[in-house]
Protein backbone atom coordinates (compact mmCIF):
# COMPACT_ATOMS: atom_id res chain seq x y z
CA UNK A 1 0.00 0.00 0.00
CA UNK A 2 1.26 3.46 -0.77
CA UNK A 3 0.77 6.15 1.76
CA UNK A 4 0.28 9.53 -0.66
CA UNK A 5 1.16 12.76 0.45
CA UNK A 6 0.16 15.85 -1.14
CA UNK A 7 3.35 17.51 -0.65
CA UNK A 8 1.83 20.59 -1.69
CA UNK A 9 -0.13 20.66 0.74
CA UNK A 10 2.14 20.31 3.95
CA UNK A 11 5.04 22.39 2.44
CA UNK A 12 3.84 25.77 3.73
CA UNK A 13 3.84 24.41 7.17
CA UNK A 14 6.75 23.19 6.74
CA UNK A 15 8.47 26.01 5.39
CA UNK A 16 6.55 28.29 8.18
CA UNK A 17 7.73 26.11 10.89
CA UNK A 18 11.23 27.44 12.10
CA UNK A 19 9.46 30.94 11.86
CA UNK A 20 6.72 29.34 13.91
CA UNK A 21 9.02 27.78 16.54
CA UNK A 22 11.11 30.94 17.13
CA UNK A 23 7.89 33.19 16.91
CA UNK A 24 6.43 30.83 19.83
CA UNK A 25 9.43 31.06 22.11
CA UNK A 26 10.77 34.31 21.44
CA UNK A 27 7.62 36.78 21.28
CA UNK A 28 4.23 35.04 21.73
CA UNK A 29 5.16 33.07 24.86
CA UNK A 30 7.21 35.61 26.53
CA UNK A 31 4.44 38.44 25.50
CA UNK A 32 1.59 36.31 27.31
CA UNK A 33 3.86 35.45 30.18
CA UNK A 34 5.29 38.80 31.26
CA UNK A 35 1.63 40.14 31.02
CA UNK A 36 0.57 37.51 33.38
CA UNK A 37 3.65 37.90 35.88
CA UNK A 38 3.18 41.97 35.82
CA UNK A 39 -0.41 40.35 38.01
CA UNK A 40 1.99 38.33 40.47
CA UNK A 41 4.20 38.73 43.21
CA UNK A 42 7.70 37.31 42.47
CA UNK A 43 10.15 36.08 45.67
CA UNK A 44 13.52 34.95 44.32
CA UNK A 45 11.87 34.72 40.70
CA UNK A 46 9.58 32.18 41.64
CA UNK A 47 5.48 33.01 41.45
CA UNK A 48 4.27 33.36 44.83
CA UNK A 49 1.09 35.21 44.86
CA UNK A 50 -1.72 36.75 42.70
CA UNK A 51 -1.86 40.70 43.83
CA UNK A 52 -4.37 42.00 41.01
CA UNK A 53 -3.03 45.85 40.19
CA UNK A 54 -0.82 46.25 42.92
CA UNK A 55 2.70 46.31 40.69
CA UNK A 56 0.76 49.08 38.44
CA UNK A 57 -0.65 50.98 41.18
CA UNK A 58 2.94 50.79 43.20
CA UNK A 59 4.66 52.06 40.11
CA UNK A 60 2.55 55.02 39.16
CA UNK A 61 2.82 55.83 43.29
CA UNK A 62 6.85 56.11 42.56
CA UNK A 63 7.57 59.93 41.47
CA UNK A 64 10.57 58.57 39.74
CA UNK A 65 8.31 56.70 36.99
CA UNK A 66 6.04 59.54 36.64
CA UNK A 67 8.97 61.57 36.08
CA UNK A 68 10.75 58.95 33.28
CA UNK A 69 6.97 59.33 31.55
CA UNK A 70 7.38 62.72 31.33
CA UNK A 71 11.14 62.81 30.30
CA UNK A 72 9.71 60.16 27.36
CA UNK A 73 6.92 61.91 26.60
CA UNK A 74 9.27 65.25 26.04
CA UNK A 75 11.91 63.31 24.05
CA UNK A 76 9.33 61.70 21.93
CA UNK A 77 7.63 64.93 21.25
CA UNK A 78 10.17 67.21 20.55
CA UNK A 79 12.49 64.84 18.75
CA UNK A 80 9.96 63.51 16.23
CA UNK A 81 8.39 66.90 15.55
CA UNK A 82 12.09 68.34 14.92
CA UNK A 83 13.11 65.12 12.92
CA UNK A 84 10.06 64.75 11.07
CA UNK A 85 9.54 68.65 9.73
CA UNK A 86 13.49 68.45 8.82
CA UNK A 87 13.44 65.48 7.43
CA UNK A 88 10.20 66.32 4.97
CA UNK A 89 12.25 69.84 3.87
CA UNK A 90 15.06 67.79 3.10
CA UNK A 91 13.54 65.35 0.92
CA UNK A 92 11.50 68.13 -0.97
CA UNK A 93 14.52 70.12 -1.56
CA UNK A 94 16.75 67.01 -2.38
CA UNK A 95 13.46 66.32 -5.02
CA UNK A 96 13.75 69.66 -6.22
CA UNK A 97 13.40 69.25 -10.42
CA UNK A 98 15.52 71.95 -10.82
CA UNK A 99 18.88 70.44 -8.84
CA UNK A 100 21.03 67.59 -9.39
CA UNK A 101 23.08 65.22 -6.88
CA UNK A 102 19.50 64.04 -5.17
CA UNK A 103 21.42 60.50 -4.70
CA UNK A 104 24.57 62.16 -3.44
CA UNK A 105 22.79 64.06 -0.91
CA UNK A 106 20.82 61.81 -0.10
CA UNK A 107 23.49 59.07 0.63
CA UNK A 108 25.59 62.02 3.07
CA UNK A 109 22.07 62.00 5.16
CA UNK A 110 21.76 58.32 5.33
CA UNK A 111 25.24 58.12 6.74
CA UNK A 112 24.76 58.44 10.05
CA UNK A 113 22.85 55.81 10.53
CA UNK A 114 26.06 53.88 9.98
CA UNK A 115 26.82 54.67 14.04
CA UNK A 116 25.88 52.97 16.35
CA UNK A 117 24.09 54.54 19.30
CA UNK A 118 26.89 53.89 21.99
CA UNK A 119 29.11 55.68 19.32
CA UNK A 120 26.89 58.50 18.63
CA UNK A 121 27.10 59.28 22.23
CA UNK A 122 30.78 59.27 23.07
CA UNK A 123 31.17 61.23 19.66
CA UNK A 124 28.63 63.80 20.63
CA UNK A 125 30.48 63.69 23.95
CA UNK A 126 33.49 64.75 22.65
CA UNK A 127 31.52 67.48 20.88
CA UNK A 128 30.44 68.81 23.09
CA UNK A 129 32.91 68.23 25.94
CA UNK A 130 34.63 71.48 27.04
CA UNK A 131 38.39 72.51 26.26
CA UNK A 132 38.53 69.91 23.94
CA UNK A 133 35.85 69.45 22.57
CA UNK A 134 34.61 70.35 18.67
CA UNK A 135 32.56 73.43 19.82
CA UNK A 136 35.24 74.56 22.34
CA UNK A 137 37.69 74.39 18.88
CA UNK A 138 35.05 76.24 16.38
CA UNK A 139 34.29 79.00 18.83
CA UNK A 140 37.94 79.28 19.53
CA UNK A 141 38.64 80.02 16.01
CA UNK A 142 36.31 83.22 16.48
CA UNK A 143 37.41 83.83 20.01
CA UNK A 144 35.24 82.98 21.48
CA UNK A 145 34.51 81.26 25.35
CA UNK A 146 32.81 77.51 25.70
CA UNK A 147 32.44 76.79 28.86
CA UNK A 148 28.81 75.23 28.85
CA UNK A 149 28.66 71.75 30.76
CA UNK A 150 25.81 70.73 28.70
CA UNK A 151 25.36 67.35 30.22
CA UNK A 152 25.38 68.48 33.78
CA UNK A 153 22.67 70.88 32.83
CA UNK A 154 18.90 70.06 33.67
CA UNK A 155 17.53 71.05 30.32
CA UNK A 156 20.70 71.05 28.29
CA UNK A 157 21.29 67.40 28.50
CA UNK A 158 18.20 65.96 27.36
CA UNK A 159 18.23 68.36 24.00
CA UNK A 160 21.68 67.04 23.42
CA UNK A 161 20.50 63.47 23.53
CA UNK A 162 17.20 65.13 21.01
CA UNK A 163 20.20 66.97 19.01
CA UNK A 164 21.78 63.32 18.49
CA UNK A 165 18.71 61.73 17.33
CA UNK A 166 17.54 64.49 15.01
CA UNK A 167 21.42 63.95 13.51
CA UNK A 168 20.83 59.84 13.00
CA UNK A 169 17.82 59.97 12.54
CA UNK A 170 16.37 62.66 9.72
CA UNK A 171 18.59 61.52 6.63
CA UNK A 172 17.38 58.16 7.77
CA UNK A 173 13.70 59.42 7.14
CA UNK A 174 14.44 61.79 4.78
CA UNK A 175 15.58 58.42 2.45
CA UNK A 176 11.43 57.26 3.19
CA UNK A 177 10.01 60.66 2.43
CA UNK A 178 12.17 60.75 -1.00
CA UNK A 179 10.81 57.25 -1.62
CA UNK A 180 7.30 58.75 -1.13
CA UNK A 181 8.15 61.60 -3.28
CA UNK A 182 9.29 60.32 -6.24
CA UNK A 183 5.97 58.34 -6.43
CA UNK A 184 3.78 61.73 -6.90
CA UNK A 185 3.50 61.92 -10.49
CA UNK A 186 5.39 65.47 -11.96
CA UNK A 187 2.41 66.14 -14.37
CA UNK A 188 0.21 67.08 -10.85
CA UNK A 189 2.92 69.76 -10.50
CA UNK A 190 3.05 71.01 -13.97
CA UNK A 191 -0.63 71.88 -14.04
CA UNK A 192 -0.26 73.42 -10.83
CA UNK A 193 2.22 75.83 -12.26
CA UNK A 194 -0.25 76.68 -14.95
CA UNK A 195 -2.61 77.26 -12.65
CA UNK A 196 -0.32 79.53 -11.17
CA UNK A 197 0.17 77.91 -7.50
CA UNK A 198 3.59 78.94 -5.93
CA UNK A 199 6.19 76.54 -4.47
CA UNK A 200 4.03 77.04 -0.85
CA UNK A 201 0.92 76.17 -2.63
CA UNK A 202 2.12 73.20 -4.18
CA UNK A 203 3.79 71.71 -0.69
CA UNK A 204 0.54 71.91 1.14
CA UNK A 205 -2.17 71.29 -2.31
CA UNK A 206 0.19 68.46 -3.84
CA UNK A 207 3.06 67.46 -1.61
CA UNK A 208 1.63 66.70 1.87
CA UNK A 209 -1.45 64.75 1.19
CA UNK A 210 0.29 62.71 -1.54
CA UNK A 211 2.71 62.36 0.96
CA UNK A 212 0.23 61.38 4.10
CA UNK A 213 0.69 57.10 3.63
CA UNK A 214 4.21 57.82 4.09
CA UNK A 215 4.11 60.60 6.62
CA UNK A 216 1.95 58.17 8.77
CA UNK A 217 4.52 55.14 8.44
CA UNK A 218 7.29 57.69 9.32
CA UNK A 219 5.38 58.77 12.44
CA UNK A 220 4.64 55.02 13.95
CA UNK A 221 7.46 53.20 12.94
CA UNK A 222 9.71 56.83 14.91
CA UNK A 223 7.46 56.49 17.60
CA UNK A 224 7.57 53.16 18.70
CA UNK A 225 11.67 53.28 18.39
CA UNK A 226 12.09 56.65 20.01
CA UNK A 227 9.95 55.57 22.77
CA UNK A 228 12.79 53.12 24.26
CA UNK A 229 15.41 55.89 23.90
CA UNK A 230 17.99 54.09 26.47
CA UNK A 231 21.65 54.01 24.83
CA UNK A 232 22.84 57.72 24.92
CA UNK A 233 21.21 58.74 28.27
CA UNK A 234 22.21 55.27 29.62
CA UNK A 235 25.97 56.18 28.92
CA UNK A 236 26.32 59.83 28.82
CA UNK A 237 24.08 60.73 32.20
CA UNK A 238 22.33 57.30 33.37
CA UNK A 239 19.95 59.14 33.85
CA UNK A 240 21.06 62.26 35.50
CA UNK A 241 21.28 65.26 36.77
CA UNK A 242 18.47 64.74 38.83
CA UNK A 243 17.08 62.02 36.43
CA UNK A 244 15.96 64.87 33.85
CA UNK A 245 16.98 62.19 31.84
CA UNK A 246 16.06 59.09 32.71
CA UNK A 247 13.46 56.73 30.42
CA UNK A 248 10.62 54.84 30.62
CA UNK A 249 13.39 52.05 29.41
CA UNK A 250 16.02 52.69 32.03
CA UNK A 251 13.10 52.41 34.82
CA UNK A 252 12.41 49.15 32.84
CA UNK A 253 15.84 48.17 32.97
CA UNK A 254 16.72 49.47 36.91
CA UNK A 255 13.55 47.57 38.07
CA UNK A 256 14.13 44.78 36.06
CA UNK A 257 18.25 43.75 36.33
CA UNK A 258 19.17 45.89 38.66
CA UNK A 259 16.56 45.12 41.63
CA UNK A 260 15.89 42.09 39.93
CA UNK A 261 12.08 42.76 40.27
CA UNK A 262 10.82 40.78 37.33
CA UNK A 263 7.08 41.34 37.70
CA UNK A 264 7.24 45.25 38.45
CA UNK A 265 9.40 45.41 35.67
CA UNK A 266 6.91 43.50 33.43
CA UNK A 267 4.55 45.50 34.71
CA UNK A 268 6.62 48.80 33.36
CA UNK A 269 6.69 47.07 29.90
CA UNK A 270 3.02 47.27 29.34
CA UNK A 271 2.56 50.59 30.76
CA UNK A 272 5.38 51.50 28.05
CA UNK A 273 3.61 49.74 25.28
CA UNK A 274 -0.18 50.87 26.39
CA UNK A 275 1.44 54.71 26.02
CA UNK A 276 3.34 54.27 22.89
CA UNK A 277 0.30 52.71 20.82
CA UNK A 278 -1.57 55.62 22.74
CA UNK A 279 0.30 57.92 21.39
CA UNK A 280 0.65 56.28 17.63
CA UNK A 281 -3.13 56.52 17.87
CA UNK A 282 -3.33 59.87 18.86
CA UNK A 283 -0.99 61.46 16.15
CA UNK A 284 -1.87 59.38 13.28
CA UNK A 285 -5.88 60.63 13.58
CA UNK A 286 -4.60 64.28 13.91
CA UNK A 287 -2.85 63.51 11.05
CA UNK A 288 -6.02 62.25 9.27
CA UNK A 289 -7.89 64.58 10.86
CA UNK A 290 -5.73 67.75 9.14
CA UNK A 291 -5.90 65.94 6.09
CA UNK A 292 -9.42 65.77 5.74
CA UNK A 293 -9.85 69.18 7.43
CA UNK A 294 -8.14 70.81 4.46
CA UNK A 295 -10.25 69.47 1.94
CA UNK B 1 9.52 89.52 -17.28
CA UNK B 2 12.38 90.53 -14.91
CA UNK B 3 14.24 87.28 -15.56
CA UNK B 4 12.57 84.14 -14.71
CA UNK B 5 16.14 82.29 -15.23
CA UNK B 6 17.74 84.18 -12.97
CA UNK B 7 14.81 83.88 -9.94
CA UNK B 8 15.45 80.03 -10.85
CA UNK B 9 18.94 80.07 -10.86
CA UNK B 10 18.74 81.64 -7.24
CA UNK B 11 16.22 79.62 -5.93
CA UNK B 12 18.65 76.51 -7.59
CA UNK B 13 21.68 78.24 -5.41
CA UNK B 14 19.97 78.86 -1.97
CA UNK B 15 18.59 74.88 -2.08
CA UNK B 16 22.06 73.38 -2.98
CA UNK B 17 23.36 75.98 0.21
CA UNK B 18 20.80 74.64 2.51
CA UNK B 19 21.64 70.94 1.50
CA UNK B 20 25.30 71.63 1.40
CA UNK B 21 24.98 73.41 4.82
CA UNK B 22 23.18 70.83 6.17
CA UNK B 23 25.61 67.94 4.58
CA UNK B 24 28.83 69.18 6.45
CA UNK B 25 26.29 68.84 9.97
CA UNK B 26 25.97 65.51 9.07
CA UNK B 27 30.05 64.38 8.77
CA UNK B 28 30.92 66.84 11.58
CA UNK B 29 30.31 63.79 13.99
CA UNK B 30 32.68 61.37 11.04
CA UNK B 31 35.02 63.70 11.19
CA UNK B 32 35.77 64.82 14.75
CA UNK B 33 35.70 61.46 15.54
CA UNK B 34 38.47 60.58 12.67
CA UNK B 35 40.40 63.29 13.67
CA UNK B 36 40.89 62.54 17.50
CA UNK B 37 41.33 59.14 16.93
CA UNK B 38 44.92 60.27 15.24
CA UNK B 39 45.57 62.84 18.26
CA UNK B 40 48.64 61.88 20.13
CA UNK B 41 47.35 60.43 23.63
CA UNK B 42 49.88 63.18 25.20
CA UNK B 43 48.20 66.38 23.33
CA UNK B 44 44.85 65.63 24.56
CA UNK B 45 44.13 67.74 27.59
CA UNK B 46 44.99 70.81 25.27
CA UNK B 47 42.48 72.50 23.15
CA UNK B 48 43.05 72.23 19.18
CA UNK B 49 43.81 75.39 18.02
CA UNK B 50 41.87 75.29 15.06
CA UNK B 51 39.70 72.11 13.41
CA UNK B 52 43.07 70.28 12.40
CA UNK B 53 45.51 68.35 15.23
CA UNK B 54 48.65 69.93 15.44
CA UNK B 55 50.15 66.51 15.54
CA UNK B 56 49.44 63.32 14.02
CA UNK B 57 50.21 59.90 15.02
CA UNK B 58 48.88 56.25 15.09
CA UNK B 59 49.07 55.78 18.95
CA UNK B 60 45.93 55.41 19.77
CA UNK B 61 45.28 52.57 17.33
CA UNK B 62 47.81 50.61 18.70
CA UNK B 63 47.08 50.99 22.44
CA UNK B 64 42.93 50.20 21.69
CA UNK B 65 44.62 46.73 20.38
CA UNK B 66 47.22 45.91 22.76
CA UNK B 67 45.48 47.41 26.13
CA UNK B 68 42.12 46.65 26.16
CA UNK B 69 40.37 43.69 24.78
CA UNK B 70 38.70 45.25 21.63
CA UNK B 71 40.23 42.17 19.50
CA UNK B 72 38.22 39.91 21.05
CA UNK B 73 35.03 42.59 20.89
CA UNK B 74 35.08 42.32 17.27
CA UNK B 75 35.48 38.96 16.67
CA UNK B 76 32.40 38.38 19.04
CA UNK B 77 30.36 41.33 16.82
CA UNK B 78 31.56 39.38 13.58
CA UNK B 79 30.44 36.05 14.64
CA UNK B 80 26.89 37.43 16.27
CA UNK B 81 26.61 39.12 13.24
CA UNK B 82 27.39 36.37 10.74
CA UNK B 83 25.12 33.97 12.76
CA UNK B 84 22.46 36.33 13.30
CA UNK B 85 22.00 37.41 9.73
CA UNK B 86 22.15 33.73 8.17
CA UNK B 87 19.39 32.71 10.76
CA UNK B 88 17.30 35.74 9.86
CA UNK B 89 17.81 35.31 6.27
CA UNK B 90 16.48 31.58 6.48
CA UNK B 91 13.65 31.67 8.76
CA UNK B 92 12.47 34.68 6.83
CA UNK B 93 12.80 33.69 3.15
CA UNK B 94 11.07 30.60 4.08
CA UNK B 95 8.08 32.26 6.11
CA UNK B 96 8.41 34.37 3.10
CA UNK B 97 7.72 31.74 0.51
CA UNK B 98 5.06 30.01 2.15
CA UNK B 99 2.64 33.39 2.78
CA UNK B 100 3.61 34.73 -1.03
CA UNK B 101 3.15 31.26 -2.71
CA UNK B 102 0.98 28.91 -1.26
CA UNK B 103 -2.96 28.99 -0.60
CA UNK B 104 -3.34 26.58 2.93
CA UNK B 105 -5.92 27.24 5.55
CA UNK B 106 -4.05 28.73 8.33
CA UNK B 107 -2.49 31.03 6.05
CA UNK B 108 -4.33 33.91 7.30
CA UNK B 109 -4.54 33.12 10.54
CA UNK B 110 -0.84 32.89 10.70
CA UNK B 111 -0.16 36.13 8.56
CA UNK B 112 -2.41 38.25 11.51
CA UNK B 113 -0.31 36.62 14.07
CA UNK B 114 2.38 38.21 12.28
CA UNK B 115 0.73 41.51 12.02
CA UNK B 116 -0.92 41.61 15.20
CA UNK B 117 2.56 40.95 17.39
CA UNK B 118 4.01 44.11 15.51
CA UNK B 119 1.85 46.42 17.72
CA UNK B 120 3.70 44.88 20.80
CA UNK B 121 7.00 46.40 21.08
CA UNK B 122 10.55 43.96 21.71
CA UNK B 123 10.49 45.46 25.65
CA UNK B 124 7.43 43.22 26.87
CA UNK B 125 9.24 39.90 25.58
CA UNK B 126 12.90 41.09 27.58
CA UNK B 127 11.98 39.77 31.08
CA UNK B 128 10.70 35.96 30.23
CA UNK B 129 13.56 35.81 27.37
CA UNK B 130 16.02 36.62 30.17
CA UNK B 131 14.65 34.29 32.48
CA UNK B 132 13.96 31.84 29.56
CA UNK B 133 17.89 32.41 28.95
CA UNK B 134 19.19 32.01 32.42
CA UNK B 135 17.14 29.04 32.77
CA UNK B 136 18.52 26.91 30.37
CA UNK B 137 22.17 28.47 31.32
CA UNK B 138 22.73 30.57 28.39
CA UNK B 139 23.11 33.96 29.85
CA UNK B 140 26.71 35.41 28.10
CA UNK B 141 26.68 33.01 25.14
CA UNK B 142 26.05 33.59 21.39
CA UNK B 143 23.15 32.14 21.27
CA UNK B 144 21.55 34.37 23.60
CA UNK B 145 21.75 37.03 21.26
CA UNK B 146 21.38 35.35 18.37
CA UNK B 147 18.45 32.99 18.37
CA UNK B 148 16.12 35.85 20.10
CA UNK B 149 16.48 37.92 17.22
CA UNK B 150 16.02 35.49 14.78
CA UNK B 151 12.67 36.17 14.01
CA UNK B 152 12.35 40.14 12.15
CA UNK B 153 8.67 40.83 11.35
CA UNK B 154 10.01 43.27 9.02
CA UNK B 155 11.81 40.60 7.40
CA UNK B 156 8.87 38.22 6.68
CA UNK B 157 7.09 41.00 4.81
CA UNK B 158 10.09 42.11 2.84
CA UNK B 159 10.46 38.55 1.54
CA UNK B 160 6.88 37.79 1.01
CA UNK B 161 6.94 41.24 -1.16
CA UNK B 162 9.78 40.98 -3.15
CA UNK B 163 8.80 36.66 -3.78
CA UNK B 164 5.26 37.72 -4.52
CA UNK B 165 6.56 40.39 -7.10
CA UNK B 166 9.86 38.81 -8.77
CA UNK B 167 8.71 35.35 -9.12
CA UNK B 168 5.63 34.15 -11.26
CA UNK B 169 3.51 31.64 -10.60
CA UNK B 170 3.96 29.61 -14.08
CA UNK B 171 7.83 29.36 -13.45
CA UNK B 172 6.66 27.36 -10.49
CA UNK B 173 4.16 25.75 -12.26
CA UNK B 174 6.29 24.64 -15.36
CA UNK B 175 9.39 23.49 -12.49
CA UNK B 176 6.54 21.29 -10.61
CA UNK B 177 6.36 19.23 -13.94
CA UNK B 178 9.89 18.93 -14.36
CA UNK B 179 9.93 16.78 -11.30
CA UNK B 180 10.97 19.70 -8.80
CA UNK B 181 9.55 19.04 -5.12
CA UNK B 182 9.01 22.25 -2.99
CA UNK B 183 12.11 22.13 -1.42
CA UNK B 184 14.02 22.96 -4.73
CA UNK B 185 11.57 25.21 -5.87
CA UNK B 186 12.19 27.64 -2.85
CA UNK B 187 16.38 26.79 -2.91
CA UNK B 188 16.73 26.17 -6.98
CA UNK B 189 14.24 28.65 -8.32
CA UNK B 190 12.81 31.35 -5.82
CA UNK B 191 16.29 32.20 -3.91
CA UNK B 192 18.13 32.71 -6.61
CA UNK B 193 15.42 34.89 -8.20
CA UNK B 194 14.78 37.28 -4.73
CA UNK B 195 18.90 37.66 -4.09
CA UNK B 196 18.15 41.73 -4.16
CA UNK B 197 15.67 40.83 -1.12
CA UNK B 198 18.12 39.19 0.40
CA UNK B 199 20.64 41.09 -0.04
CA UNK B 200 18.50 44.22 1.87
CA UNK B 201 17.55 42.12 4.76
CA UNK B 202 21.38 40.79 5.36
CA UNK B 203 22.46 44.32 5.30
CA UNK B 204 19.33 45.24 7.82
CA UNK B 205 19.45 42.32 9.74
CA UNK B 206 23.56 43.05 10.32
CA UNK B 207 22.80 46.79 11.12
CA UNK B 208 20.74 45.75 13.74
CA UNK B 209 22.98 42.92 15.33
CA UNK B 210 25.72 45.52 14.85
CA UNK B 211 24.58 48.30 16.69
CA UNK B 212 22.38 46.32 19.36
CA UNK B 213 23.17 47.74 23.03
CA UNK B 214 20.39 46.91 25.72
CA UNK B 215 20.17 43.57 24.50
CA UNK B 216 23.99 42.63 25.23
CA UNK B 217 23.78 44.77 28.27
CA UNK B 218 21.38 42.39 29.74
CA UNK B 219 22.68 39.25 28.31
CA UNK B 220 26.45 39.52 28.48
CA UNK B 221 28.30 39.57 31.69
CA UNK B 222 32.16 38.64 31.21
CA UNK B 223 34.82 41.39 29.78
CA UNK B 224 35.97 39.08 26.59
CA UNK B 225 32.25 38.52 25.60
CA UNK B 226 31.42 41.73 25.24
CA UNK B 227 30.18 43.27 21.74
CA UNK B 228 32.05 45.82 20.11
CA UNK B 229 29.31 49.07 21.29
CA UNK B 230 29.44 47.81 24.60
CA UNK B 231 32.79 46.86 24.68
CA UNK B 232 33.33 50.85 23.96
CA UNK B 233 30.92 51.72 26.52
CA UNK B 234 32.74 49.89 29.38
CA UNK B 235 35.87 51.86 27.64
CA UNK B 236 33.85 55.42 28.26
CA UNK B 237 32.51 53.91 31.65
CA UNK B 238 36.01 54.05 33.16
CA UNK B 239 36.47 57.90 34.54
CA UNK B 240 39.98 56.68 35.88
CA UNK B 241 41.15 55.15 32.47
CA UNK B 242 39.20 57.26 29.97
CA UNK B 243 41.43 57.79 27.11
CA UNK B 244 39.28 59.66 24.24
CA UNK B 245 41.90 58.95 21.50
CA UNK B 246 41.73 55.31 21.85
CA UNK B 247 37.77 55.29 22.01
CA UNK B 248 37.49 57.26 19.06
CA UNK B 249 39.99 54.74 17.33
CA UNK B 250 37.14 52.30 18.20
CA UNK B 251 34.03 53.65 17.40
CA UNK B 252 35.92 54.57 13.67
CA UNK B 253 36.78 50.79 13.11
CA UNK B 254 33.22 50.41 14.38
CA UNK B 255 31.74 52.31 11.48
CA UNK B 256 33.96 51.58 8.92
CA UNK B 257 32.47 48.14 8.38
CA UNK B 258 28.92 49.75 7.77
CA UNK B 259 30.16 52.66 5.86
CA UNK B 260 31.88 50.11 3.31
CA UNK B 261 28.49 48.04 3.03
CA UNK B 262 26.67 51.07 2.31
CA UNK B 263 29.39 52.25 -0.43
CA UNK B 264 28.92 49.13 -1.94
CA UNK B 265 25.24 48.94 -1.82
CA UNK B 266 23.70 51.79 -0.55
CA UNK B 267 21.43 52.83 -3.25
CA UNK B 268 20.05 49.03 -3.29
CA UNK B 269 19.27 48.75 0.12
CA UNK B 270 17.58 52.28 0.77
CA UNK B 271 15.36 51.55 -2.43
CA UNK B 272 14.47 48.51 -0.87
CA UNK B 273 13.80 49.00 2.76
CA UNK B 274 11.66 52.17 1.58
CA UNK B 275 9.68 50.62 -1.38
CA UNK B 276 7.99 47.71 1.06
CA UNK B 277 7.28 50.41 3.80
CA UNK B 278 3.94 51.72 2.74
CA UNK B 279 2.26 48.70 1.35
CA UNK B 280 4.11 46.41 3.39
Amino acid sequence: MKVHIDSRRIAPYLFLLPFLIFFAIFRLWPIIWSFLISFFQLDDGDISGFIGMSNYITIFHDPTFIKAIWNTLYFVVVYNVIMIILAIMLAVFCNSSIIGGKKAYRAVFFSPIAMSLPVVAVVFDLIFARNIGFITSLLGMFGIEYNYRIFASMTGAMWAVILMRVWRGSGYYCAYFLAGLTSIPEELYESAMIDGANAFQQFRKITLPLLKPMLIFVIIMSTILSFQLFDEPWILTQGGPANSTLTLQMYLYQTSFLKQDFSKGAAVSYVMTLLMLAASIVSVSRQKESSSGRK
Amino acid sequence: MLGTKRKRTLSKLGIHLILIVYAIFTLIPFYWMAVNSIRPAGDFYSRMEGLFPDNIDFGNYISLFSNTSFLAWLWNSIIICILSTFLGLLICSMAGFAFGVYRFRLKNFFFWLVLGSVAIPEIVTIIPVFRLMSDIGMIDTYSSLVLPYAVSMFGIFLMKQYIESSLPMELLEAARIDGIGEAGLFVRIALPLVKPGLGVLGIYLWLNAWSSYFWPLIMLKSQTMLTVPLGLATLYADPWNLQYGVLMAGSLISTIPIIIIFICAQDQFINGLTAGSVKG
